[in-house]
């Protein structure tokens, strides 16, 4: 009779084990196409709100990524002649293009920047000039979250200057 | 001696119909486990299926004018081909899937046709009613009447979303 305990004993133990395994097998299989998915979100997002025009016809503020380039290296800039300065629209129009996405995926959490690389643009009051869209809390957060970055160029007679647009995702 | 080997049988009759009960479980397990990776295999393929259609779409010159954004004027011209479309790009991209473009305006939805074009926002191609799976993604849309101003008029650069579905 013991042996026939030890026996069912044996193959309860296999039955958990095999479970174990099916299930481990079965959400890794769901994670793979996922990942790809959301990696090209990621990237997909950032690059159609910096190709996106910004509703001014001026060059330094037609696009997004104009209106960008413009807010860190152009302060003083108006868009429109007298409007608002270029980083306060670069700010708003990613607000904007960002919340239109939350509505459609209520699911994600975003984080919009753009820094300098290598260098500090500053505002005419000596501030650091950044742009910080969305929960700042992703970028330190220890869960899983998809980047993507893009770099926005201005070539001037003192060299090549670079600010990188970066856009993470996660989910809630 | 009787009673014992009587009871020894006994155990042995119960030790078996546990055994067999075991292994009726383990078998019902083992099927579902099969079933459910087939059904995990199929998901993965149209995800798969879907997602290489999305770029696929996303870059032909048909329906695009750069990487990830869709020309309205393309695709309002296509939409003017009325039913046989759809037979005619499921030549060019396999059978079974459709796609919607929607231009985030925040406008009501319209679809365009050459009646309401510019002033629509939503195109759809080979659309059912049926059981599929779908994936979304931003894109750009180029609309070629933008802005129309005392200059002339212009194209412009709007933002939107795509969603590619296969039919299960």
């Amino acid at each position: 009779m013991r042996k026939a305990q030890i026996n069912i004993i044996l193959v309860v133990l296999l039955i958990i084990i095999f479970g174990g395994l099916a299930l481990f097998l079965l959400s890794f299989a769901r994670t793979i196409s996922q990942d790809e998915y959301m990696h090209m979100y990621a990237h997909n997002l950032l690059l159609s709100i910096l190709r996106t025009d910004t509703g001014y016809t001026d060059i330094q503020c037609k696009l997004v990524s104009d209106v960008t380039r413009c807010g860190f290296f152009q302060t003083e800039y108006r868009c429109g002649k007298s409007g608002p300065n270029c980083l306060t629209i670069a700010n708003e129009s990613i607000n904007e293009y960002i919340s239109r996405f939350r509505d459609i995926r209520k699911n994600f959490r975003y984080l919009f920047t753009v820094e300098p690389v290598g260098f500090v643009a500053r505002s005419s009051t000596g501030e650091p000039l950044k742009i910080s869209i969305g929960d700042s809390t992703l970028k330190t957060a220890k869960i899983s979250k998809w980047a993507a970055s893009e770099e926005i160029r201005k070539i001037t007679a003192t060299g090549e200057y670079r600010l990188r647009a970066q856009l993470i995702i996660a989910l809630k | 001696m009787y009673k014992k080997s009587q009871a020894q049988i006994m155990e042995y009759i119960v030790m078996i119909f546990f055994v067999m009960v075991i292994i009726v479980v383990i078998i019902i397990f083992l099927s579902g486990w099969h079933f459910a990776q087939l059904k995990a295999e199929e998901t993965k393929d149209a995800s798969s299926r879907v997602l290489f259609l999305t770029k696929h779409l996303s870059h032909s010159p048909l329906l695009v004018k750069d990487d990830y954004m869709f020309d309205d004027g393309k695709l309002t011209a296509l939409k003017s081909l009325g039913p046989e479309l759809c037979g005619e790009l499921e030549k060019i991209f396999g059978y079974d899937w459709y796609i919607e473009i929607t231009v985030l305006d925040g406008k009501p939805k319209t679809e365009c046709t050459w009646s309401n074009y510019p002033d629509c926002n939503y195109w759809e191609f080979c659309t059912k009613n049926e059981k599929n799976v779908t994936y979304d993604l931003p894109v750009n849309v180029y609309r070629r009447i933008g802005y129309t101003l005392s200059t002339g008029v212009f194209s412009r650069v709007d933002i939107g979303f795509i969603r590619v579905g296969v039919y299960a």
